[in-house]
């Protein structure tokens, strides 16, 4: 039976490999600019989307960080049976949230409505296969931690269960924002996708 | 990533239709500008549809504008 827990976990890594890679193969490759190019490019302003994902970055590292350092600090034990710190961690969680659902309405906010054109779409798109690869690596950190912590114990704390979906929630976001700033970074060089 | 395999005329034509900037023309055929930008560095090969948009824009055919140099 023990084999199948190694296999499983290779698996689950193996997939989040073959996901970014497939996105990495997705891509056109990153261009080799002239000096005037780079010049131009610098002083074109960032697409909303574009803009959208550096805040969108910014707010969910800021809070995965801060939830990490508190939980590091009291211990998921502590979190679980002290009321205040549960909530306090939620508190940042949602606030963490709701800063991501205002990076989506920054376009608005700023007054600039266009819709995405063709090529935010694509990155867009292709920021999909960042994101569940994340995800992927994410879920078997959380298994491969848990397994190898409580495997004497034979059981996991309830607790554990919010902390993963908290965290896969913030990872997804988290994904998503990396994934469109690689896809133009990248570039798309094709707008039929 | 390397050039586009489709080269074109955009910015020739924008100068030659009163010195057009390249936001006004993103504005015009609904894309951003650094769409814009991309496709007179031969970095981005449009979609047929905005390919079009873009030629109807200045009033020519699509040919006129873009060259397939595959």
């Amino acid at each position: 039976m023990q084999i199948w827990l190694p296999l499983g976990l290779l698996a689950v890594v193996a997939l989040g490999v073959v996901a970014v890679g497939l996105f990495l193969r997705s891509m056109p490759g990153r261009a080799e600019l002239t000096a005037e190019e780079r010049a131009e490019m610098a002083a074109t302003p960032m697409p909303p989307l574009q803009k959208r994902a550096w805040w969108g970055l910014l707010v969910t590292l800021a809070t995965l960080a801060t939830i990490t350092v508190i939980l590091m600090n009291y211990g998921a034990a502590e979190y679980w049976e002290n009321d205040t710190l549960r909530l306090t961690v939620v508190g940042i969680f949602m606030a963490g949230l709701f800063g991501y659902v205002a990076t989506l309405l920054l376009p608005q906010i700023k007054g600039d409505r266009r819709n995405l054109d063709e090529r935010d779409r694509t990155v867009l798109n292709r920021a999909g296969t960042v994101q569940s690869g994340i995800v992927l690596i994410a879920l078997a950190g959380w298994l491969i931690t848990l397994t190898e912590r409580f495997r004497e114990q034979g059981a996991i704390p309830v607790v554990y269960l919010y902390l993963i979906f908290g965290s896969v929630v913030l990872v997804n976001l988290l994904g998503q924002s990396l994934g469109i700033l690689l896809g133009y970074w990248m570039e798309s060089g094709n707008g039929e996708g | 990533m390397a050039k586009a395999e489709i080269a074109n005329q955009i910015r020739r034509l924008r100068f030659e239709h009163d010195e057009m900037t390249q936001q006004e023309l993103a504005d015009r055929v609904g894309c951003t500008r650094q769409t814009i930008v991309l496709l007179e560095q031969g970095r981005y090969a449009p979609s047929l549809a905005l390919a079009f948009r873009i030629a109807r824009h200045f009033g020519l055919s699509v040919d006129a504008v873009f060259e397939y140099r595959g």
